[in-house]
């Protein structure tokens, strides 16, 4: 049992008077055990695009002391909203981003974008961050008018800063709404059953996944 | 073997009040049929989203369009928009209703109604709340005072559980309270520099109907701290209709639930001049039924109570059953939430708090209240709800940040702040109505409802007031004056509050009120309005619990009119 199906079949005690200390005991007594994920397949996305933005993913948040976006599978939460969530012209300017931050990335590696070097990846991202904020807050605003720009260069940073920024959003939202860092990597606590008003910060402290 | 259709009484809804009629009916031997106009929630096993974590939805938590399209109305307060609740709110393209001026209208239609998913704040009124009325002359006055409420209240706060902490304060009684939440550190300290400054406001543990402390109602269980209330709790944790008073009155056998069943109108019987019984639309069906009780309840919400008089028309009430007044449907009330102020709290940068409070601190009214200062250009009052917490460093989505260090930076807390917003007190107005717009029917064939309300000048007034003080407030806890106020006038609508109130008001006349004291229908005593509707004024604070004790002291009047063979 793992540790939430155990947490789901806690509505069975309930009628008798739960203690604290028996919510505890009941989750702890279950070892947990994470299952090995089978291979992933894109529902949405092509698979050489989602390897490209995958690994752009990983050099958005990449794997430290903590997990990174592709151990927590931000990708599979990007093709899902795609899929079902976005809307066509919000997926279609997304994609079109891609191309060109590809074309870009094929003119200066002399390869396409899915098979860059990590260093590569990371030259490639952070050459569209790495500039100062409010040049990119400028960029960022202007990629998220509905308006297209004329001008040639004009519409390759329109699209590509359209890309990033969204890219950015998503990895930030795949990768905290993610089980692995929600339950091994923040504080997992979802049944607290006390208020502790007063705690010493450490430095090991995390926030709340719930 | 065909359907009962005679009993002792009915009970239209089975929500808040409606919870609180059907069981203390029951309770007292009667064979009570409830009728809920939607679909069956069990406790617990019908609570699906409740142990989910924020990975187990799909699409991560986001609605489709397709979707959204079908709450439009449900997701301008937030309620909606969130998809462990959504579920709890009704489908607007199947429920419409018209708006002469915007209202947001935020139901449930379901068993427990808006039980499942209220604040649970929990606030006794008091005589200045009764009296409000009558000494600045806005409304009616109130057939009733604090003494005829205060031994209800006590019965329906031992019952459901109300977790807070006894004060002593004039404008808010104390009640019988469970163990409070406790303060963190950081609201420990607010309340100290708050009331250094300001000796004669309070800043105090809200009041909520939560279970803590040894001693658990029947069938349910402490708290557990998830502040996951709006999901339905598997552990009883709060109250509802669903988790206490509907399984107390199947517990009595007298109990008959017919879902699906929404209710057309209360028919009138001109030879007894009293109501016999209620003319019912099966929701799937669409069959016409008729029930007969020699009582019935009236507890279908505030406008759905309202509704059904109005469309309960006969030929001694051709406007309405109980519109004698010409008052059915008008003096419509809510809260405002209007803003409020919140500001960042230094000194306690290595404190933090673990389990989530689902509900923080009160902030009772300070002004317009007997000796008190006067409020400068409105009367009535406000007060606040708010806390103190400490948030995670935020997330910055739109700035150039990306790395390593960034996303492991936002793993940690950030600062703590202090915040409260303002809840002000709506007076009863007129102007402010519903009406049934005959013109456009729902997919039952009944009129659907209209609103006409707005704020006007005292509650913009008292609005104004509130988010200036709750800056100076903030900035009297931290010697700085940077707090920061929030302003959500433009954003605004009526019901916005979802408290909404007023339209089959008590009083005295029945020249100028549809209920008496015992919120009996003046000319139709064997139909008694306790929801929402009844209420004379709003006063500011949270009202569920002043619908629970009226509908309790409303159904042991109607039990004892029933043994002298009063309705008979």
């Amino acid at each position: 049992m793992n540790r939430r199906e155990a947490l789901k079949s806690i509505t069975a005690l309930v009628g008798y008077s739960l203690t604290i200390s028996a919510t505890t005991g009941f989750l702890s007594s279950c070892g947990e055990k994470r299952a090995v994920v089978p291979e992933w397949k894109s529902v949405f996305l092509s698979q050489a695009d989602a390897k490209a933005i995958e690994e752009m993913t990983e050099v958005i948040f990449p794997k430290t002391a903590t997990p990174g976006a592709k151990d927590a599978q931000v990708i599979k939460y990007i093709d899902d909203l795609f899929k079902f969530i976005y809307k066509k012209e919000e997926t279609d300017k997304f994609l079109e981003g891609l191309k060109r931050v590809s074309l870009k990335a094929a003119d200066k590696y002399g390869k396409p974008v899915g098979g860059l070097t990590s260093e590569q990846y990371t030259e490639l991202v952070s050459s569209y961050f790495n500039i100062p904020e409010e040049e990119f807050s400028e960029k960022r605003r202007a990629a998220n008018k509905e308006e297209v720009p004329t001008d040639e260069i004009a519409k390759d940073e329109y699209y590509e800063y359209y890309y990033f920024t969204t890219l950015k959003s998503l990895t930030i939202s795949g990768y905290f709404t993610s089980e692995l860092v929600g339950e091994e990597v923040l504080d997992y606590n979802p049944v607290p059953g006390v208020y502790e008003t007063c705690l010493e910060e450490t430095p090991e402290t995390r926030i709340a996944s719930v | 073997m065909s359907e009962q259709t005679t009993f002792d009484a009915i009970v239209i809804g089975s929500g808040i009040s409606g919870g609180w009629a059907a069981k203390e009916l029951c309770e007292s031997g009667l064979k009570t049929l409830v009728l809920e106009r939607g679909r069956m929630v069990e406790h617990v096993k019908d609570y699906p989203t409740a142990m989910m974590d924020p990975w187990d939805f799909e699409h991560g938590g986001y609605i489709s369009e397709e979707e959204k399209a079908t709450q439009l109305v449900q997701r301008r307060t937030g309620q909606a928009r969130d998809v462990a609740a959504k579920h709890f709110f009704v489908n607007d393209i199947d429920h419409p209703y018209n708006e002469d001026k915007k209202f947001n209208w935020m139901r449930g239609y379901h068993v427990g109604g808006r039980s499942l998913t209220w604040g649970r704040q929990t606030y006794r009124w008091s005589d200045i709340d009764f009296e409000a009325n009558k000494n600045d002359g806005h409304g009616v006055d109130w057939p009733i005072r604090y003494k005829d409420i205060d031994p209800w209240y006590s019965l329906v706060e031992k019952y459901i559980g109300v977790q807070g902490s006894k004060e002593d304060l004039p404008q808010l009684p104390d009640g019988e309270f469970t163990e409070p939440f406790p303060m963190n550190c950081v609201e420990e300290h607010c309340k100290e520099k708050l009331e250094e400054a300001y000796p004669d406001r309070n800043l105090i543990n809200c009041r909520s109907a939560h279970v803590t402390g040894e001693n658990a109602p029947e069938g349910r269980s402490q708290c557990q701290l998830r502040s996951r209330c709006r999901r339905g709790c598997p552990y009883g944790g709060y109250f509802s209709s669903n988790s206490s008073t509907l399984p107390a009155a199947e517990k009595t056998g007298n109990f008959t639930l017919r879902m699906f069943s929404i209710v057309h109108s209360i028919i009138y019987d001109d030879e007894t001049g009293m109501a016999k019984g209620v003319k019912v639309i099966d929701q799937e069906t669409k069959e016409e039924l008729t029930f007969y009780s020699k009582v019935i309840f009236c507890n279908a919400s505030t406008v759905g109570s309202t509704a059904i008089l109005l469309n309960s028309k006969s030929e001694r009430f051709p406007n309405g059953m109980g519109n004698d007044s010409g008052e059915l449907g008008h003096n419509m009330m809510d809260h405002t939430i209007l803003g409020g102020a919140n500001t960042r709290i230094d000194g306690f940068e290595d404190k933090y708090t673990r389990g989530k409070k689902p509900g923080h601190l009160y902030l009772p009214k300070f002004k317009n209240i007997g000796g008190s200062e006067k409020g400068k250009n409105f009367v009535r009052g406000y007060g606040y709800q708010g806390g103190a917490s400490r948030r995670a460093v935020p997330r910055e989505y739109a700035s150039n940040a990306i790395g390593g260090e960034y996303k492991d930076g936002m793993m940690k807390f950030g600062d703590w702040r202090f915040g409260i917003t303002c809840f002000g007190e709506i007076l009863p107005d007129h102007r402010n109505k519903m009406y049934l717009d005959y013109d456009k029917k729902d997919g039952w064939g009944l009129p659907t409802v209209t609103f006409d309300c707005e704020l006007r000048e005292n509650e913009i007034n008292m609005a104004n007031d509130g988010r200036e003080e709750a800056r100076k407030m903030c900035n009297a806890i931290t010697g700085r004056d940077d707090a920061k106020t929030s302003d959500n006038t433009n954003k605004y609508a009526f019901g916005h509050g979802i408290h909404e109130m007023g339209t089959a008001r008590m009083g005295r006349d029945p020249k100028t009120s549809v209920l008496n004291g015992n919120n009996q229908i003046h000319a139709v005593p064997n139909v008694y309005v306790t929801d929402g509707a009844c209420m004379t004024s709003a006063a500011c604070v949270n009202p569920s619990i002043t619908y629970m004790a009226l509908t309790a002291r409303a159904a042991s009047h109607a039990i004892s009119e029933l043994k002298k063979g009063t309705f008979s």
